[in-house]
């Protein structure tokens, strides 16, 4: 049994509810971050490194001092001092690296060194034109293979801070020596030996593009300080590590600093972290009054990136065609800070190794600083970069060998409960039969008569990944005296669904008509804490804590009735919003008011989610596979992917609709990074830094036909045997589209995106190599 | 800078601001009339989150100027449904089928594709061709398409 179709209870748990904020959002109601005005409110631009890297040697504001409307410009030098106050200016999730605003030094073009407070933003923005920046330059490393060479530059020359609060680097850090910060191995075996005593080698490079998430709306913070703390309405995805860093960087206590978390207009992991907020704070305090901090996009491009990266894979096979060594070394470009760098490696190590059972196996996955903007998290940190290298080298190999790309992959794939990597959670999936569902999707074909210069192909890849990170989530569910539900959950509605997904999870537990369930908003001054929202963990932990919490509130109704009415707790059942016993029924909100003896109050349930719980990571294992065809234009170069096949593990989806939609959105996402996006630097400098010059995929580049299938086995941790999702689609993308472009064409590309130029160049090496060969 | 006056329609009703000559659409209608339905993202007339109706036709308005809705009848989000609350077609199709994830871009979407089915364009080739101009990071597009079309048969039904 690897899917079902009709929801195996009846109830709003597996319904196709169309989302609780789909009112608010199509009338333009829904309040935004940047919708956030506050009496007094001033505005804030930010001065901006001129250079990659250098010594700061002046700051000149005089001319913004001078224009109307600027109340203020803020250096790093007035941070420590009164009215700001910091106790410290760096911060990050994993190394306090990051400085609030640069301190002495620069270490990437387009880094924050000033800001101004004006009372309009047109003001502040043009009055922080007018600032002079003198930098000394420094020599600068601003590509990845510059900065690996013997002898490069440093981008940083002293250690940081460790801040391991949630993300404890799973090795240590170095710095100083070069700009390696982190080396991360996993490996089984002995792939060296099994190397040399293969029947056949294989090896190859392969190179993925830094990539912009373009969540569309800018950051924006708007920060309000008074004597009773600090408030912060911010686009965050982890408000509850914002709330953290702003209570350490001002040294106030955790409870009395509030961060609110409006909609969120996307986030794809670069609203994960503390990005603008203290910077907002600190003006604040400045000035005396709130302050809005809204980023243009250039700007927002600096913050966070998916990390560029290069893979080398070496393999060798046995003479029945089995892999029996397998050797990826992956080397991430994580720019001047740290963010999560650490974790993106390591997580990096395991997607290139997939779910894949290699009899010996060595995955060395390297953290590189160089002088360009940050890189933080994206939808599946490493995934597609190291997945792109491992599915087209499966691909190279199996091409070679003459077996089916599907025969191969389900040769290698790892067995339900195989522990096919040493110390970590075994196969908790069904690899197998997840491959045949997706081999079953139809799709008739191109329909489309061919051309002489449109050639056809297909491709397959699988993207196996570790998610679920630091599973630690709480939830309060509140029952109401009219049997009402209010849900508060710390997971942030980024628009992946959230807020409709925990209603359905306790209005399924309780019995309670889904309409009558309200999800509050993501406020750390009133919510409970949650870890983070990413790594595709909402629902599952979440969900969790959401269940347990609802949970806590039947077993609480459930004495009660069975005490009222003289008969066993079994004998008591709730459904529709009903209790019900063997001779009497009530209303679940009729048990509020008996306990009370008026017709008020509430029963609080509390749920909880801990790490202790997982003892062994990750929670789950994120199972996506896929097939593409595309065509390709071999006059142009141009590649149009034509139809999507795919298949995404859930477990159970609580919401098929919103499920679907997250899987589309991943494919589409995917395809951006495949075929158009690539964030370009030259000297250090981005040059195409908006949305004129950096492509993402627009309505007509989508695929004609797309499929995804739902396989609910029911065997995750969740509530209801669900599993997270939501990241694992975007990972097989690039192999899948690359391999069907080799189909197609016999070109291997192996740097991505496949833009028209780099198809046409490598389709005409090609063929001159072909002709060569035949002469 | 000299302050022009200007007299508009504003979601049916009659306006008369003083601007400046350099104010942008966008910051009028958001911080003047509170109307955040219109987002701004790329400052480009590339991504169509600041999309509004002038005169029926869909501008951006983070890079139109103000001045320029003097004598123009301006549609926004807010003023799409009904009075009472209830959904325009092309609003309820959305929600149906899922056509929206974070709501950034929704506005600026149901507005164009308003135009276009107020254009009479009805088929799905000619509206995914209307719509290039509107980026999605979330949905995938897909689901948007299936709302678009949607309505404009329902819309299209509803005339003959």
């Amino acid at each position: 049994m690897i899917t079902k179709n009709s929801p195996s209870r009846p109830g709003p748990v597996g319904a196709r509810i169309p989302r609780i904020d789909s009112y608010d959002k199509v009338t333009g109601r829904a309040g935004f971050a940047g919708d956030i005005r506050l009496p007094g409110m001033l505005h804030a631009a930010l001065v901006k490194s001129p250079l990659p890297k250098g010594r700061i040697r002046s700051i000149d504001a005089s001319e913004a001092l001078q224009m109307p409307g600027v109340m203020a410009v803020i250096t790093a030098e007035d941070l420590r001092s009164s009215p700001i106050e910091c106790a410290d200016i760096r911060y990050g999730v994993v190394v306090r690296d990051r400085p609030i605003l640069a301190e002495g030094r620069v270490t990437f073009h387009g880094e924050p060194v000033a800001a101004v407070v004006a009372v309009d933003r047109a003001t502040a923005r043009t009055a922080a034109l007018t600032v002079i920046v003198d930098v000394e330059e420094e020599p600068a490393v601003t590509d990845l293979d510059s900065a690996l060479e013997t002898g490069a530059p440093l981008v940083h020359e002293e250690p940081f801070e460790v801040e391991d609060a949630v993300y404890k680097s799973p090795l240590p850090l170095q710095f100083g020596e070069s700009n390696v910060t982190l080396t991360y191995v996993t490996q089984s075996g002995d792939v060296e030996a099994a190397l040399e005593g293969s029947a056949k080698r294989y090896e190859a490079s392969y190179r993925f593009p830094a990539i912009y998430q373009y969540a569309m709306e800018p950051f924006c913070s708007v920060a309000q300080v008074d004597k009773v703390g600090i408030t912060v309405w911010s686009s965050a995805q982890h408000p509850s590590q914002v709330t953290r860093d702003l209570a350490r960087l001002f040294d106030v206590p955790l409870a009395n600093v509030r961060v609110v978390v409006p909609y969120v207009g996307g986030g794809f992991g670069s609203k994960s972290f503390t990005h603008i907020e203290p910077l907002t704070v600190a003006l604040a305090k400045a000035v005396g009054r709130p302050v809005r901090l809204e980023l243009d996009i250039s700007e927002s491009m600096t913050m966070s990136r998916r990390h560029n990266a290069h893979a080398r894979v070496r393999s060798g096979v046995d003479e029945h065609g089995q892999i029996i060594a397998f050797d990826i070394d992956l080397a991430y470009d994580g720019g001047a800070y740290t963010l999560l760098g650490p974790y993106v490696v390591a997580k990096g190590a395991f997607r290139g190794l997939g779910g894949y059972q290699f009899p010996n196996y060595r995955a060395t996955s390297k953290l590189v600083f160089t002088n360009t903007s940050p890189a933080g998290s994206m939808r599946s940190v490493g995934g597609p970069q190291a997945a792109f290298a491992l599915e087209s080298h499966l691909d190279e190999i199996a091409r070679d060998l003459g077996v089916d790309p599907f025969d191969f992959r389900r040769r290698h794939v790892a067995a339900r409960g195989a522990e096919f990597r040493a110390g970590f959670t075994p196969m908790d999936a069904d690899l197998h039969d997840d491959l045949k569902m997706l081999e079953a999707i139809p799709w008739d074909g191109d329909q489309r008569d061919p051309d002489e210069h449109t050639l056809h192909g297909t491709g397959v890849a699988m993207g196996i990944a570790d998610p679920g990170a630091s599973p630690v989530s709480s939830a309060v569910v509140r029952l109401n005296a009219d049997g009402s539900l209010t849900v508060s959950v710390g997971s942030t509605e980024i628009g992946q669904g959230v807020r409709t997904v925990v209603s359905q999870i306790a209005a399924q537990t309780l019995g309670v008509p889904f309409e009558h369930v309200a999800v509050t908003y993501t406020d750390t001054g009133y919510g409970p804490y949650d870890a983070s929202t990413g790594a595709s963990r909402s629902t599952t932990m979440s969900g969790l804590a959401v269940q347990r919490a609802a949970n806590a509130i039947r077993d609480r109704v459930v004495g009660m009735a069975a005490e009222a009415w003289g008969c066993s707790e079994d004998a008591v059942e709730v459904s529709d919003g009903v209790v019900r016993g063997p001779a009497a029924s009530e209303p679940l909100g009729f048990f509020v008011g008996e306990h009370f003896g008026q017709r008020g109050g509430n029963f609080i349930g509390v749920g909880e989610v801990t790490a202790h719980e997982f003892p062994t990571t990750p929670a789950f294992w994120e199972v996506a596979a896929a097939v593409a065809d595309v065509s390709v234009d071999t006059e142009t170069g141009e590649v149009r992917v034509e139809a999507y096949r795919s298949i995404t593990d859930v477990g159970r989806a609580v919401n098929p609709l919103l499920m679907e939609g997250q899987e589309e959105g991943a494919v589409v996402q995917g395809i951006g990074h495949t075929l158009f996006e690539a964030l370009e630097w030259e000297d250090g400098m981005l040059m195409n830094d908006s949305m004129l010059e950096y492509r993402v995929p627009r309505i007509g580049d989508i695929p004609a036909y797309m499929h995804g299938a739902l396989a609910e086995a029911e065997d995750g941790p969740g509530p209801f045997g669900l599993k997270g999702a939501g990241e694992g689609g975007v990972i097989p993308v690039g192999g899948a589209v690359a391999n069907a472009v080799f189909d197609a064409t016999g070109a291997r590309i192996r740097e991505l995106p496949l833009t028209p130029e780099r198809v046409w160049r490598a389709i005409r090496e090609m063929r001159a190599g072909g002709e060569e060969e035949s002469s | 800078m000299k302050d022009l006056a200007i007299e508009f329609t504003l979601n049916g009703r009659p306006e008369a601001i003083e601007v400046r000559a350099n104010s942008l659409m966008l910051d009028v209608i958001r911080d003047r009339f509170g109307l955040t339905g219109a987002k701004r993202s790329c400052d480009a007339q590339v991504c169509g989150a600041c999309t509004i109706l002038k005169d029926g036709l869909p501008v951006s308005a983070c890079t139109t100027l103000a001045v320029e809705m003097d004598d123009a009848e301006i549609l926004t989000i807010e003023g799409l449904a009904a009075t009472d609350g209830d959904l325009h077609p092309l609003q309820r199709s959305f929600v149906e089928t899922g056509g929206l994830q974070c709501g950034f871009c929704t506005p600026g979407f149901i507005l164009t594709a308003h135009a276009l089915i107020e254009k009479g364009v009805t088929s799905e080739a000619g509206l995914v061709e209307g719509l290039e101009g509107n980026i999605c990071r979330c949905t995938g597009y897909r689901k948007i398409i299936e709302a678009v079309t949607a309505a404009a048969g329902e819309i299209a039904g509803q005339r003959d």
